[in-house]
């Protein structure tokens, strides 16, 4: 494997050259702070891309010439990370030497760039018919969550614990604010965007990189210069503990418990926290949390433990009966009580360690895995792969345990199931 | 070891098999750290009533599932996918309609994963105790699944397609059923099903097959089965016709869903092999309400859905074609998704760059070892054996046979069912 970095004009290249696979991936961020970011627009605006351009001026035309690219596929998605918001757009392609056409790689660059550079504009306004569309599945979106139990508790718990502090906003906006952005707006958020943003763009295939590169030099460009440092960590206000119970027509309860990991030092949220957590709670059957819920009391199906490193918070998750919630909370306060009194197997925890490494394995194999992790080094400065095959190991079972001790409970939220018929 | 060759594709699969009859079958990829082992039994959910030594049995619905969650615990109540943690892999399985497959993937040793695999699901020793502590688990997980619309949407439509097929329940059973399934049944599935003859072992990654081959032929010569029968099923008399045109139900979702069915029966197609016709189907129906559809374009620009989605199921003797949209106005959509149902147009440039794109999705497809690991277990299962020419019936099929296909396509059966949120006050 292959790693690169090009600083082309206004825009930063990483590429990964890899025999791993026969299809490529390519994708283009445009980073800003969120706290400068109109969500609703900003959203709109990624869809609006997405679904036209001045050459294929609908969605139907655009799959048209996707399926004409051997299926490529196009897409763009909205990400956050502490304050970074980020708005993607990824391509997936075969590789060119599969194909037959010669121009095949600079027909599927042109393809992105020139739906990025040149969108379906009229007078500096989009179409008002594709926005029209575009609000519409919005609204939709903003409400699919409502479906799923435990994606409804998460996000409403969210709300509850962080008020109207960053974590707790969707990154699509409210109904209300996706109502009011016109297609005069969109191409002022467009503009914003390519004038106030980071760019970034990771490529990764079986592919000379430098010849990739150079095509990309030739048919993007992005005038204004950014390059901006923006924390990958939330500062937010101190939990004051409480417990909620909120009513819900589902067939099944909802139980989550927040921890606060503000206090967590670089080495534990990056090296302690992954061991940690498949002790506490997502070890495959194995961990503390699986043992006590699921397998000596039979009180749930599934249960788990979910860390969120940059918005400081550890959240238990289990779905159960309401009449089990007492027993299965005090499970859950039995498991983290071992894990500050470092009551762990030794084995077990070596073997945790093991298994960390092994899956860094699976994550080689991955090649969206692959270009994530070094992205994720180059800009956001998380462990690289290197950095935690060495620094894994030298976790000790006296890490886990003053981890633990620093874990506050911050909020017990729970969603309660209907009365039944 | 024989060689399988996928045509057109330049990949291949290696075949042998052991002298108890385990059938093993190996995909070899370079360049990769992991691998993944499953061993499949072509028995699943729907087998609920059964012949074997010519005695009728029957078991209640979800016994294939709470037997596949059983299977995957130890006598002591601990769990099997921990012991495959402890090999720095990971374990799951599964229970579909037509099958059960238990799986691991891993980096470290795969012959470890592989005496574990074989030792703990073909010499199973029932305990009483496991048994009954999974149930709580297994109820937990039908509460979960009856919260999930889609799922839901699955059987409800088939008990609307289908008079007599099993499909109409869900894998699960319902909690009537998983509170009666007794120890008792399980033993009687694991003993009908579950033998070495009725299974096949699926390994793919960067493994060297002569060593893997060598090794399970070794280790299974080892082990002692009963003889085993091959048990018969009830024959269905399927109706052609549908038991429903119409049905509604309030349930948990958001913005109204909208389901348009067409029961094909396959007898009335020409005779082609089936994966051809099913391939044709989904040509057609993608062509007519896919992404690149006009129609499809037309309703969006109206703002009358915010989705819409096909699918072609094989259901024994019949063929489903189904449409989904979700739409805040169904009385108006539904009438024009029936009509083009009932008139699906052929759209040959459509349909010949759909193809282009599905060989290209073809040639992708062969690229990660979980994808081939399970479409292995799929085809192995659905049609019995390797498909090795999907590539050829995709560049030989004509306008001309898609022609004759669809002019013989019944469009008389269909359902339309729709699910529409919850009333306020309403419970689940």
């Amino acid at each position: 494997m292959k790693y690169k970095k090009y600083d082309l004009d206004n825009v930063k290249v990483f590429t990964i050259e890899t025999n791993k696979c026969k299809n490529c991936y390519l994708e283009i961020n445009f980073r800003d702070d969120i706290r400068n970011v109109d969500l609703s627009k900003r959203y709109l605006l990624a869809k609006a891309l997405e679904c036209s351009s001045l050459k294929y001026p609908s969605k139907r035309k655009m799959m048209i010439a996707l399926e004409e690219l051997y299926n490529m596929s196009f897409s763009s998605s909205i990400l956050r990370a502490g304050y970074n918001h980020y708005t993607n757009f990824a391509i997936d392609f075969l590789n060119p030497k599969y194909v037959k056409e010669k121009n095949y790689l600079h027909e599927v660059l042109s393809f992105l760039f020139d739906t990025l550079l040149y969108p379906n504009v009229s007078n500096n306004t989009f179409d008002e018919q594709t926005l029209q569309v575009l609000k519409e599945k919005a609204h939709v979106n903003l409400d699919s969550y409502k479906e799923r139990p435990l994606s409804f508790a998460r996000i409403d718990s969210l709300k509850r614990l962080f008020a109207s502090q960053i974590p707790s906003k969707r990154l699509i906006g409210t109904h209300e604010e996706i109502d009011k952005v016109t297609n005069k707006d969109l191409y002022n958020e467009y503009q914003k965007m390519f004038q106030d943003a980071s760019c970034e763009i990771l490529v990764i295939g079986n592919m000379n990189m430098d010849e990739v590169v150079a095509k990309i030099s030739e048919l993007f460009y992005k005038t204004s210069n950014v390059s901006k440092e923006i924390l990958f960590n939330i500062s937010h206000d101190p939990f004051n503990f409480k417990e909620e119970i909120v009513p819900s027509t589902y067939n099944q309860t909802q139980l989550l418990i927040y921890y606060d990991l503000r206090n967590l030092t670089f080495f534990e949220k990056e090296y302690v926290l992954p061991i940690f957590s498949r002790i506490f709670g997502s070890a495959n059957m194995t961990d503390k949390l699986t043992t006590y819920l699921r397998i000596q009391n039979s009180l749930c199906y599934y249960c788990g433990f979910y860390t969120n490193k940059s918005d400081n918070y550890g959240m238990v998750y289990v779905g159960l009966k309401k009449d089990q919630i007492k027993k299965a909370k005090e499970m859950i306060f039995k498991a983290m009580k071992e894990m500050s009194e470092k009551q762990i197997d030794e084995t077990y925890f070596e073997q945790q360690k093991e298994k960390y490494l092994a899956d860094l394995k699976i994550r080689e194999d991955d090649i969206y895995n692959l270009i994530d992790t070094y992205y994720s080094h180059e800009i956001m400065k998380k462990a690289s792969l290197d950095e935690l095959k060495e620094e894994i190991p030298k976790v000790t079972l006296n890490d886990i345990q003053a981890l633990a001790k620093k874990m506050e409970l911050a909020y017990i939220y729970i969603l309660e199931e209907g009365e039944e018929l | 070891m024989k060689e399988i060759i996928l045509k057109g594709l330049d990949e291949k699969i290696y075949y042998d098999e052991c002298e108890n009859g385990l059938k093993i079958y190996i995909w070899k990829k370079e360049n990769v750290n992991t691998f993944k082992g499953t061993l499949v039994f072509p028995c699943g959910a729907e087998q609920v009533s059964f012949k074997v030594h010519n005695q009728k049995k029957s078991v209640p619905f979800g016994t294939a599932h709470y037997l596949e969650h059983i299977l995957c615990k130890n006598e002591d109540g601990s769990s099997l996918l921990g012991q495959f943690n402890a090999l720095n892999s990971y374990s799951n399985a599964a229970t579909y309609p037509d099958r059960t497959a238990y799986e691991f993937v891993g980096t470290d040793d795969i012959y470890a994963n592989l005496n574990l695999l074989l030792d703990s699901i073909q010499e199973k020793k029932f305990s009483k105790e496991a048994f009954e502590s999974e149930r709580g688990p297994i109820l937990e997980e039908e509460r979960m699944r009856r919260d999930d619309a889609n799922r839901l949407s699955f059987y409800k439509i088939n008990s609307c397609l289908f008079h007599t097929y099993p499909n109409r329940v869900s894998g699960l059973g319902t909690e009537e059923d998983i509170k009666s399934i007794t120890l008792e049944d399980l033993e009687t599935f694991y003993n009908t099903f579950y033998h070495p003859k009725n299974s096949f072992l699926i390994v793919t990654g960067n493994v060297d097959p002569l060593k893997v081959f060598n090794f399970i032929k070794e280790k299974e010569k080892t082990k002692k089965f009963p003889l085993w029968e091959k048990p018969t099923f009830p024959r269905f008399n399927e109706p052609k016709t549908v038991v429903k045109n119409y049905e509604e139900i309030h349930a948990n979702v958001e913005v109204p869903k909208v389901y348009v069915s067409l029961k094909v029966p396959i007898d009335a197609l020409p005779k082609k092999n089936i994966l051809f016709l099913q391939i044709v189907l989904q040509l057609v129906l993608e062509s007519n309400f896919g992404s690149t559809s006009t129609l499809k374009e037309e309703l969006l620009t109206k703002k009358q859905i915010s989705t819409l989605g096909t699918s072609v199921d094989w259901e024994r003797k019949f063929f489903v074609l189904k449409v989904v949209s979700q739409t805040k106005y169904p009385e108006k959509v539904i009438p024009i998704l029936q009509a083009r149902m009932k008139k699906l147009l052929v759209q040959e440039e459509d349909i010949f760059r759909k193809i282009k794109s599905e060989i290209a999705n073809l040639v992708l497809g062969f690229e990660d070892i979980e994808t081939v690991n399970d479409w292995l277990g799929y085809t192995l299962t659905t049609y019995g054996k390797i498909i090795t020419n999907e590539k050829q019936i995709l560049e030989s099929i004509t306008i001309q046979d898609v022609q004759n296909i669809m002019e013989k396509v019944e469009t008389d059966q269909m359902n339309t069912f729709v699910m529409l949120p919850l009333k306020k006050g309403d419970e689940n």
